[in-house]
């Protein structure tokens, strides 16, 4: 079993990366977040049964694990300190010159943590269905939440995140 | 801007790692054998520590009770005329107090090991807030149980003169008693407030809960 799980997670360690990056870009501790989310996709793979691509499964328990961990750190008051990415990330918000990548960032950084998962899945080209499978929410709900997302982001832009 | 243009923007975007480079097999197989270095193994670490120390207080509070018995065997101790107990109540009340807070961290510590990852992402929402639920109901009797407790304390020390003794000048017989009453009362008091300091992070955790799950079934 751990042979099939290192595979499958090796072909899809970018999935990781991208949950990783948009919910903790920030932390200092970067490795420590990459390998807790390896861990839980591990403690969670008993419940993989093959039925759906394990791209999606990794997805979804990332996602979960990312608020999970979130709200736990929330809970324990954790202080969360100022990563060099983050001030480089700041003080590049204020760049005239800022990439559409690093603005990109700043957008999605500003969403809640349902509407970064829902925005990251779109992004990804996950179909309306597959993310409201994911999600939990029918798929004119997630229809909606993606137009609304996707105006907050372009809007984002359009003000140059400021 | 359109769609294809924002993910066009999100593929470089996600092409940067979070850590220096991709791990190799080897190194996945030693972090799911270890299962040592993740942020939620730390936390739990934390709360072990402290675990530990209440467990110790705890298991030494009896050997101060009986330490006590063996002193009023020897007839070296003084009781308070009015007080049932005498002086066996404050030892008996700290242990309940201690015993609270071994509680309270054995709670924490199994909050940190629950997860629902494996469902939707609204299945987990609601499992973690129905455990929320059943921990925070029970939280006016908790407060109400240790004010209680915190006044029994308060009313046994002045019973057994515990205030009427106080005398904090250097060469006074009473010193140290006088010292330790005061502890002993600013301690008292402050167990109601930390409990529901303990109570809110569950309600305040509760509540961004309750919002999420609005959030998610909004529709505009």
């Amino acid at each position: 079993m751990k042979d099939e799980f290192t595979d499958l997670l090796y072909q899809n360690q970018g999935i990781v990366h991208k949950v990783c990056n948009i919910y903790f870009r920030d932390r200092l501790e970067k490795e420590d977040y990459h390998q807790e989310l390896i861990i839980q996709l591990w403690k969670a793979f008993p419940s993989y049964h093959g039925t759906a691509k394990f791209s999606t499964w990794m997805y979804r328990v990332c996602i979960n694990a990312a608020i999970d961990i979130m709200r736990k750190e929330k809970f324990q008051l954790k202080q969360v300190k100022l990563s060099e990415v983050e001030i480089d990330h700041i003080s590049s918000a204020d760049d005239t010159n800022q990439t559409n990548k690093e603005k990109l960032y700043s957008a999605i950084d500003k969403l809640s943590s349902i509407d970064k998962a829902i925005i990251a899945l779109y992004l990804d080209e996950y179909t309306y269905k597959e993310i409201s499978e994911m999600i939990g929410i029918s798929v004119s709900n997630t229809g909606v939440k993606i137009q609304r997302i996707k105006t907050q982001i372009l809007k984002s832009f359009e003000n140059g995140n400021h | 801007m359109e769609t294809i243009e924002l993910r066009r923007i999100w593929n470089t975007l996600a092409k940067e790692k979070l850590i220096d480079k991709d791990l190799a097999k080897e190194n996945i197989l030693e972090i799911i054998t270890q299962k040592s270095n993740g942020v939620i193994n730390k936390l739990q670490r934390k709360h072990q520590l402290d675990f530990n120390r209440y467990l110790g207080v705890v298991i030494f509070m009896p050997f101060v009770i009986l330490f006590l018995i063996h002193r009023d065997s020897q007839g070296l101790l003084t009781h308070g005329s009015s007080v049932p107990g005498g002086p066996y109540v404050i030892p008996c009340l700290i242990e309940a107090f201690m015993i609270y807070a071994l509680w309270s961290i054995k709670r924490n510590i199994d909050f940190m090991k629950r997860t629902y990852n494996a469902g939707t992402l609204k299945e987990s929402l609601v499992k973690m807030k129905s455990y929320f639920e059943t921990i925070t109901k029970k939280r006016t009797g908790t407060i109400l149980l240790m004010a209680i407790l915190a006044f029994i304390e308060v009313d046994t020390l002045i019973r057994m003169g515990g205030i009427e003794n106080m005398n904090f000048s250097l060469n006074g017989p009473y010193i140290f008693e006088s010292y330790f009453s005061v502890f002993i009362i600013l301690l008292t008091i402050s167990v109601p407030f930390i409990v529901r300091l303990d109570i809110k992070r569950y309600t305040d955790l509760l509540r961004d809960l309750d919002q999420t799950l609005e959030d998610l079934d909004e529709k505009e």
